[in-house]
């Protein structure tokens, strides 16, 4: 006797649809899982007979095979539990399930459904394999539910799966979940007081995709100017929000304290992060940090103290929009598309640039401090922009005279500069300002002749680099973009410059 | 490599020359304090060793406000053929030289150490460059490497041979306050920069001057009190309306950040910021820490 039913398995974030086959034969009673299948499923068939008997059905006392295809790509995760009780129970009662219909969860032994890691993805693959009604446990039905166009069928026991199935007590579909509830933040760059210049640099940063570097001392405020970055990105597309959920599914972190992905992901990971945890990757390939922020933020609050090898090892993934893991015979890809804002104090104490207090460092101190932070990795990063203290007169006398700027104006702004961006770049590799390369750069960022003037003069005035001219360009770029302008104007060059440090700056040149 | 080493040594060697008390060249004033050295060492351009000397010194960690006035004095000084002195250290030590240099003056720098080597190490692009256009001096035969005890001794030099010493920044215990003192002892005049009282940079300097020590309020105190004439007005240089609306702010608020400067001007940050960068590029202001003031020219 042959029984087919649909389920699911994970690579990465992607899913692929997988046919469970058991067969149950007569001879010497035996269960045995053969495709690939790793130590979580095969462990299934000792959970499996007292999770079924539990529940009410008999077990065969026969010789059972269960093969999971296609046999020839690892299956891991104990999402599989369910279709292969399912399936020796259809066999044993007689029951033909519909072929449009999936499942996926855990079984306890006392016949519950437990919730899995990954439903979300496992979900959407099955959403375009065909599949019409999707059979899982009761707490994953939240974070499934942001799918529109595939029945949801959450149930809790596996009596209640093989009831709807055998049409004897239908499982009503579920409806109405948090997934479709509108964007929403708690922040906002309203509650920023002063800092209007440094706004002003997260909104140029933010409309074209740069990596920036903030500097100042303790206190400043880059940490609150970070964290309000999201919501001036523009608002979460439905499939931007499915990959996303997808990613936090898949690491488990989608649960009843957080069913739903309400807006663009902020990350902020502590200093003692490993690659693996910043990356993405370990024994059972796990996405990192950096995949977490995806189409979000990734913060790395005081960059220096970071294992220099972890950051170097951000910058081919953040420049080609995915992480790349190689595993037992395939390679596992996390989407990585984040805009990376890092953050330093200016020296190792913090006080260089602080007028009152003494600067304790020495010499040799500020030239690691800058060694730090002049990686392969922070030297990619196009904007560098300096943090100071508000003044206190802006503290205590809030808004004299002017309102501070809000997240929703900056995010309209940063809108119409991203549609000027696509709408340039369409057609091309390029997506945004920030991500041009040497050729781009070229080819998009035409200067006239008084611009050209004007860069010659900042190039000797200001001893620009090669890479800090392009990097120019690229930010005045945007800064036309915001203008709503078609070419760079000097005007946009002039300010594109102020986004650097000067050797005076980091300390270099304390005399 | 070895040979390498060995043959800038002998380069420097060469170039080092040494005067004894008594000799025509060696300084005038610096003979007449009771313990001036008997030789000094030095490379460079001899005849500063004649020239009118006043010393511009400071502590080593600084602020904008305190490098920017040693450049200042020290550049005003340095056009008017002064020979300006200093310990090469690194903060107003370092600034002074600079200045002077930039003016296309001379300076001294009289070392704690022997006039072959660089100490700190950070300034040997400075050392060559004084070496090359001002002079490198000390009492110390070449090889001394540098010693704590060194540098309070070298300071009677600073101030022996100069006929003024004007502390521009110093810390509440700063090798500079050892060099007014001696100044002081050696009967030679003193000047201190006032600054800031809320900031620990000049507790030493607003010290001196509690004491009695003359403050100097501009360059052209320096210059008067030196009977040396007084810098005339630049030249504006030609600025569009809104570009002098923001020399004159910073002109008379001193350094500010964009966002003040925003908030005095009820402006935007994008409209404000490519004319300050514009100002920059022209040399006209200048920025550190992420603050603005006027270049000093």
């Amino acid at each position: 006797m042959l029984m087919k039913i649909q389920t699911a398995s994970l690579t990465g974030v992607e899913g692929y649809p997988v046919t469970v086959e058991t067969d149950l034969r007569r001879g010497m009673p035996d269960f045995s899982v053969v495709g690939l299948a790793d130590t979580t499923i095969r462990e299934s068939c000792k959970r499996l007979r007292p999770a079924i008997m539990n529940s009410g059905y008999s077990f065969p006392n026969e010789r059972i095979t269960v093969n999971l295809v296609p046999a020839d790509r690892p299956k891991e995760g104990s999402h599989f539990d369910l279709p292969i009780a399912l399936s020796i129970i259809f066999l044993m009662e007689g029951i033909v399930p519909p072929g449009d219909t999936a499942f996926l969860g855990e079984v306890s032994l006392d016949g519950t459904v437990n919730p899995v890691q990954g439903a979300l993805p496992l979900a959407i693959s099955l959403r375009a394999a065909g599949i019409r009604s999707i059979i899982l446990p009761a707490e994953n039905a939240e974070e499934a539910g942001i799918l529109r166009d595939v029945r949801i069928l959450p149930v809790k026991t596996i009596r209640q799966a093989v009831d709807h199935i055998s049409g004897s007590r239908p499982v009503p579909a579920f409806r109405g979940g948090q997934g479709q509830a509108p964007e929403a933040y708690d922040v906002d760059y309203s509650q920023v007081i002063g800092q209007e210049s440094a706004k002003r640099a997260m909104m140029i940063a933010a409309a074209g995709n740069h990596g920036m570097l903030m500097m100042g001392g303790p206190g400043c405020g880059k940490t609150m100017l970070a964290r309000r970055l999201p919501t001036i990105l523009p608002p979460l597309s439905y499939e931007e929000r499915l990959e996303i959920m997808g990613i936090y599914s898949v690491a488990g972190l989608l649960g009843p304290g957080m069913p739903v992905i309400k807006g663009r992901p902020f990350r902020s990971p502590h200093q003692s992060i490993t690659m693996a945890g910043l990356v993405g990757g370990g024994a059972r390939a796990k996405p990192g940090e950096l995949s977490l922020a995806h189409r979000g933020v990734l913060f790395l609050d005081e960059l220096g103290e970071f294992d220099s090898r972890v950051i170097d090892a951000l910058r081919q993934p953040v420049e080609e929009g995915l992480v790349r893991i190689m595993r037992r015979q395939e390679e596992v890809i996390f989407p990585a598309r984040v805009m990376v804002v890092v953050a330093s104090n200016p020296c190792k104490c913090g006080y260089l640039w602080d007028e009152k207090r003494i600067c304790t460092c020495t010499g040799g101190q500020l030239a690691s401090h800058r060694r730090r932070l002049a990686g392969p990795f922070s030297d990619r990063i196009d904007m560098h922009i300096k943090i100071l203290p508000v003044a206190e007169k802006e503290i205590f006398a809030p808004g004299e005279g002017r309102k501070p700027v809000s997240s929703e104006d900056m995010r309209r702004q940063v809108c119409l500069a991203m549609q000027r961006q696509e709408d340039r770049y369409r057609g091309s590799r390029y997506r945004s300002n920030g991500g041009l390369d040497e050729t781009g750069i070229r080819r998009f960022c035409v200067l006239d002749e008084p611009c050209r003037k004007k860069m010659k003069e900042a190039f000797s005035g200001m001893d620009l680099t090669m890479r800090g001219y392009h990097k120019v360009l690229k930010i005045a770029m945007t800064i036309a973009d915001l203008e709503g302008k078609d070419g760079i104007e000097p005007d946009h060059l002039s300010e594109a410059l102020m986004y650097r440090f000067s050797e005076e700056d980091i300390g270099k040149r304390r005399s | 490599m070895d040979r390498r080493i060995e043959n800038k040594d002998r380069r420097i060697e060469n170039m080092i020359r040494t005067v004894s008390a008594g000799q025509p060249l060696y300084p005038a004033m610096l003979q007449d304090i009771r313990d001036h050295p008997k030789t000094l060492y030095y490379i460079g351009r001899e005849e500063l060793l004649k020239e009118r000397c006043v010393s511009v010194v400071g502590s080593r960690t600084t602020t904008n406000y305190g490098r920017n006035t040693a450049r200042a004095i020290a550049g005003a000084l340095a056009e008017r053929g002064i020979a300006v002195v200093s310990g090469m250290a690194s903060g107003i030590d370092s600034c002074a030289h600079r200045g002077a240099l930039e003016a296309g003056g001379g300076t001294i720098a009289v070392l704690g150490t022997g006039v072959d080597i660089c100490y700190p190490r950070e300034n040997a692009q400075l050392k060559e460059a004084i070496q090359s256009r001002g002079l490198i001096l000390s009492e110390y035969p070449p090889g001394t490497p540098a010693a704590r005890y060194h540098f309070p001794q070298r300071n009677r030099i600073i101030s022996g041979m100069s006929e003024l010493t004007i502390v521009v920044q110093a810390r509440l215990r700063s090798g500079a306050l050892i060099t007014a003192e001696l100044a002081a002892d050696q009967g030679r005049d003193v000047l201190a920069v006032p600054g800031n009282i809320d900031s620990q940079y000049n507790i030493g300097t607003n010290q001196l001057i509690r004491e009695g020590v003359q403050a100097v309020t501009s360059v052209n105190d320096v210059l008067e009190y030196l009977g040396l004439p007084r810098a005339g007005q630049r030249p504006m240089p030609s600025l569009s309306e809104s570009e002098a609306q923001i020399y004159r702010l910073l002109a008379e608020g001193g350094e500010m950040s964009p966002d003040e400067l925003c908030l005095r001007l009820s402006r935007q940050p994008r409209y404000l910021l490519p004319i300050l960068s514009s100002l920059e590029l022209k040399g006209i202001i200048t920025s550190a820490a992420g603050k603005f003031f006027l270049a000093k020219r």
